[in-house]
């Protein structure tokens, strides 16, 4: 077998870049069965999404510039592949992203003051349980959901969101202002459904 | 942030509450975040909003916190050897 000299690094043989890869890309194999889960919510999916995933870093490992973000690298491999193959299979409907960039911004101050979470809201957070809150992410519609997840849960920036999403980043900020307002206003309506005492949204 | 705004002056409450999320996001120039954090630090009503949606973040990253089943690690262990025997026997 010749040495391929388009490999990065250079001079990295095979079996160094295997090793490589499993050190680098196996840590976030719960992380990203973290995403997978959020993304078809089912365990079954998620285990094959993810094991999908793996297989395509693998293949595609010598693309990967070392140095550069490996996570971000590993989480637009399972955005495409879920997007690819998991929206079809579950057969949901393109999520539309009806209202314009604009609209979004000419509305966001006004939204702000009604979605914005009430000292009371965030008490009854505390008292809901992670099946709850799991059970309201859930119910976001998909690209809500998955801009929402990046952001808050991965703590992606939103450049890296819109590489990830290959979307423009006004429609990453679009997407989690309304992800954002929809979890909070679900969230409260969970908590008043369990008794809670919460102020009106 | 927007072009036709004016980046000098005093902020308040309205403009805020407008870039909270790129506030708490940090994804506001340095200009515009030195502004929104003196007003955020002299303001109750804003402190709490952001308060609350740190709050939020916490929660939703204790809530999603997930270990991948045993099995899983397995089979993506077991498909990388099968991958690299094949690339290695090509």
């Amino acid at each position: 077998m010749t040495e391929n000299t388009d490999r990065a690094p250079e001079d990295e043989n095979e079996v160094a870049r295997d090793r490589r890869f499993e050190d680098e890309a196996m840590p976030y194999l719960d992380q990203l069965y973290g995403a997978a889960l959020r993304m078809t919510r089912n365990p079954a999916d998620a285990e094959d999404l993810v094991q999908e995933t793996f297989a395509k870093a693998y293949a595609a490992f010598h693309q990967y510039k070392p140095g550069t973000n490996l996570k971000a690298w590993l989480y637009r491999i399972l955005t495409n592949t879920f997007i690819n193959t998991y929206r079809k299979k579950q057969r949901e409907p393109l999520q539309s992203d009806a209202d314009t960039v604009e609209d979004w911004q000419i509305h966001r101050a006004a939204s702000h003051t009604s979605t914005g979470l009430r000292s009371a809201e965030t008490e009854a957070l505390d008292s809901l349980g992670d099946g709850e809150i799991k059970d309201a992410l859930a119910e976001l519609p998909e690209d809500f959901r998955l801009a929402v997840y990046l952001a808050d849960v991965e703590g992606f920036a939103y450049k890296e969101i819109a590489e990830i999403m290959e979307t423009p980043i006004g429609t990453v900020m679009s997407r989690l202002h309304r992800g954002r307002a929809q979890l909070r206003k679900l969230l409260a309506e969970h908590a008043r459904s369990l008794g809670m005492k919460v102020e009106k949204v | 942030m927007n072009q036709d705004r004016p980046n000098t002056g005093e902020c308040r409450c309205e403009e805020a509450l407008e870039h909270l999320y790129e506030y708490v996001d940090s994804e506001l120039p340095d200009l515009d975040l030195v502004r929104l954090r003196a007003h955020i630090d002299e303001c109750v009503t804003c402190l709490q909003a952001v308060s609350a949606e740190t709050e939020l973040r916490v929660v939703l990253k204790r809530s999603c916190a997930e270990v991948a089943p045993d099995a899983l690690r397995m089979r993506v262990m077991t498909q990388l050897s099968l991958l690299r025997t094949t690339t290695t026997s090509d």
